[in-house]
This record gives C-alpha cells, structure tokens and sequence, in this order.
C-alpha cells in the first residue's frame, strides 16, 4: 500500500470538503444578502 | 464489405482467442441488452440508459468501425464523436446550461440553512475517494471514482475527462453514475432508515412561504458564477455553464433560449453522451476487474453521501431549537428531484401530514451546487498534486 498516496488522498479530502463548506457558506451568506431586496409591487401584480 | 474472418482472427485483442474473444462479446451483448431493458421496462433514466446500452452492442459487433477501423486503423465516427464532444468535456458542459434552466432555486431562497446540506452530502466522494485509493486505483482514478457519489453525471464525466482517464475507466463511471442515479428510490431509503428513529422521522418543520425578488434571481446566479471561479478557478466551466443556464430561464426576457435549452439542448446533447459513452465499453476495455470494482465503489459512494447528509443534519439537531428533519439531509446529494421526492415520500409514510418537499427540494439544488464545486475542488487539488 502506498502511504504517500493515502497521505495525498487525506490531504484532498480535508482542503476539498474545506473549499465545498467554503463555498456553500458564501452562498449561504449570499442568498441572506440578496434576500433583503424588496420586491417590487409590480412582481407582486405579476 | 463481406465478413473478412481473417481480418477478425488478426484483430483478435493480444492473449484472447477466438472463443473467448465471443464470449465477452456475448456477455457485452447482453450488458447492452440489460441496460436496454432497465431504460424501456423499468424507466430507469431511460434517456441515457437505453443509447448507452444500444452503444454497448454497436460497438462490440465483430470488425466494426464505428470507434476505429480495424483494417486501416483509421477514426470512426464515434471516435471522432468521443474526441470532439467527451474527451475535451464539450457535453458535460453543454448538458449543464441545459440543467441550470431547469432548475428553480426558489426553494432555496425560502429556507438558505439548507444549502448546508448540499456540502455535507458530498462527504461521499470524498470517503469513496479513499477506499478506491485503498483498492490500488490511482489519485486521479480514485477522484473521478469518487464523484460518482455526487449523483452528478455530467460532473463524473467532466473530472473523468480532464484527467485524460482512459476509456476502460470513462465506460464503466458513466454507466455507473447513471445507474445509480436512477437508483435514488432503492438505494436511499435503506441508509436512512438505518440511521435515523421513527421518532426522527416524524419531526415536522415549519416553512414560510416568501417572495423572492425577480433582482435576487438574476443577481443569484451571476454572483455564484464569481464566488466559485475565486475558490475554484477550475469550476467556471461547469458552474458558469449551470448558472448561465440559469440567468437564461430567470432573466424573464429569453423564453424561447429557456425553453430551448431545457428541451432540444438537453435532448441532443444526451442522445451524443449516450450513445458516444456506450460505445467506449467494448468488451476488452469493459470486462476487467476495474469495472467490477468502479460500480461497487460507486454504490459505497451513494451511500456515504446519503449517511453524510443524514448524520449532519443530527449533528445540527444537538444545537438546534428547531429540530431539522434528518432524512432532509439525504436530499443534499445532486440527483433532482428525484432524492427530494424520495424523502417527501418517506416522511409521508411515517406521518401522512408531514411535508417536507420544500426544504428538500432545497437540500436537493444546494446538492447540484454541492456537486460541481466538489469536483471542481478534486480537479484542483489533484490537478495540483499531480501537476496537471
């Protein structure tokens, strides 16, 4: 078994579940930011 | 042309002979016949089964040339199709606008805690990415391996196709990924029943219906577009793909590009997937060990993903007022909307007035951004270790 490659493997899987939370935080906070815009009585009509 | 026997014995695969060499043909058959069967008499997402399956047969009829010629060596036409349209992730591209016009994110803007879900869903590739790194395959196999878990075709295929993975390993991921997916509704259920209480189950949770502003739609997909090109530079192509897709349909004035996208684009590029995938999975490439090995690990990665999305939301639960209905976590992998319905069903069962559709429908598109930034964060960093 290669330890190097496990290490690697370790190494992605740590810094990629990081980078997916990562994103989906800044989403998150996205979706709240981009909620506080008004909707406009027209769309409301519509 | 008449059948050239000579020719046949001479293309022979180097150590087969000729009885074996009609024996995996045989069984290739009837691997395509059965995928013909699951997409016609079991509806199990028959557009890509059933060309994948009717690729298999053309491709592993004796002396075809439809991949490469066997008596000049010269391209045939599904080799030039593989080379113009998969190996340089032209389909998975284009079949991404077609998904980001079908998707509402709208659930999503009514209850954003859920994106949560879409990251803890993708535990699985992750997990899945280790036991293939455990069973000898190599980082870039074992990554591709890996995205199966995201019940993401198109994804599976992306990563597959920018490592230059081989085509006995593209075969049988595709197939995989898109067996599974069409398995949502068996493999599901079991892994939440498993980890969850009836009591759990039950729990109900509150929606609150809102209006979401036309600006919020459009800006929503062009932000994400940004955010996830600053993280994951390699991303752009797929999530910028999904999001343009997505503006189309939301922007209000391009009905006919929506409607296009979501109808002809998608039917066309699936047909090309389909069938240029199923005719990589000739028998000598197909009938190895490897493959055996890729749809288990596939399975393993469904699972992991449905008990990570599952076993997060039961972590959040410990802090939560508000109790989060776990099977919702479930609905965090990719496969929309069939994981939503799923879930919606299985808590009908336990309490025919609960709903939960909302909030998985949420978990359920967090799952499809979820997957895409996944793979986009496995292409980077092994593209980095292996200095791709």
């Amino acid at each position: 078994m290669n330890t190097d490659l496990l290490f690697q493997g370790l190494e992605v899987t740590v810094k990629g579940l990081a980078g997916v939370f990562g994103a989906l935080i800044a989403f998150y906070i996205l979706i709240i930011v981009l909620g506080k815009i008004p909707v406009k009585n027209q769309e409301q009509e519509n | 042309m008449v059948f050239n026997f000579d020719l046949l014995i001479e293309s022979l695969p180097a150590g087969t002979t000729f009885v074996e060499y009609i024996i995996k043909m045989l069984i290739m058959f009837a691997i395509g016949g059965i995928l013909i069967y699951l997409a016609i008499k079991k509806d199990y997402e028959p557009a890509l089964l059933l060309p994948i399956g009717f690729g298999a047969i053309l491709t592993n009829i004796p002396l075809t040339s439809i991949v490469t010629n066997p008596s000049n060596g010269e391209t045939g036409i599904f080799g030039v199709l593989y080379d113009a349209t998969i190996a340089n992730e032209l389909l998975p591209v284009l079949i991404f606008i077609a998904v980001g016009a079908m998707i509402d994110f709208g659930p999503l803007f009514q209850t954003p805690s859920m994106i949560f879900f879409g990251a803890a869903a993708q535990f699985g590739i992750f997990a899945t990415m280790m036991v293939a790194l455990l069973l000898g395959f190599s980082l870039k196999e074992a990554g591709a391996i890996g995205v199966i878990g995201a019940a993401d075709g198109p994804t599976t295929i992306y990563v597959g196709s920018a490592f230059g993975l081989d085509k006995g390993i593209m075969g049988p991921l595709t197939v995989a990924a898109y067996s599974y997916m069409s398995l949502v509704p068996i493999i599901q259920p079991p892994v939440i029943k498993a980890l969850t209480t009836k009591k759990e189950r039950q729990i109900r949770m509150d929606f609150k219906q809102r209006e979401v502003s036309k600006l919020t739609r459009i800006i929503f997909p062009i932000i994400v577009t940004v955010i996830a090109g600053i993280i994951a530079p390699e991303s752009v192509a797929l999530i910028g793909a999904l999001m343009f897709g997505n503006l189309i349909r939301e922007c209000g004035v391009l009905a006919r590009l929506s409607e296009t996208a979501q109808t002809t684009l998608a039917n066309l590029v699936t047909i090309l997937l389909g069938i240029t995938i199923g005719t990589t999975m000739t028998a000598q490439d197909f009938l190895t060990t490897n493959t055996l090995l890729i749809m288990l690990l596939g399975l393993v990665a469904f699972i992991f993903d449905t008990a990570g999305g599952v076993l997060f939301a039961k972590f959040l639960n410990l802090f939560r007022k508000d109790k989060i209905n776990p099977m919702v976590g479930a609905a965090g992998i990719s496969a929309f909307p069939m994981s939503a319905r799923v879930i919606q069903k299985m808590a009908k069962d336990e309490d025919p007035h609960n709903f939960i559709l909302m909030q998985s429908v949420a978990a359920n598109v967090s799952g499809q951004l979820g997957s895409v930034v996944a793979g986009s964060m496995i292409l980077v960093l092994i593209g980095k270790i292996a200095g791709l």
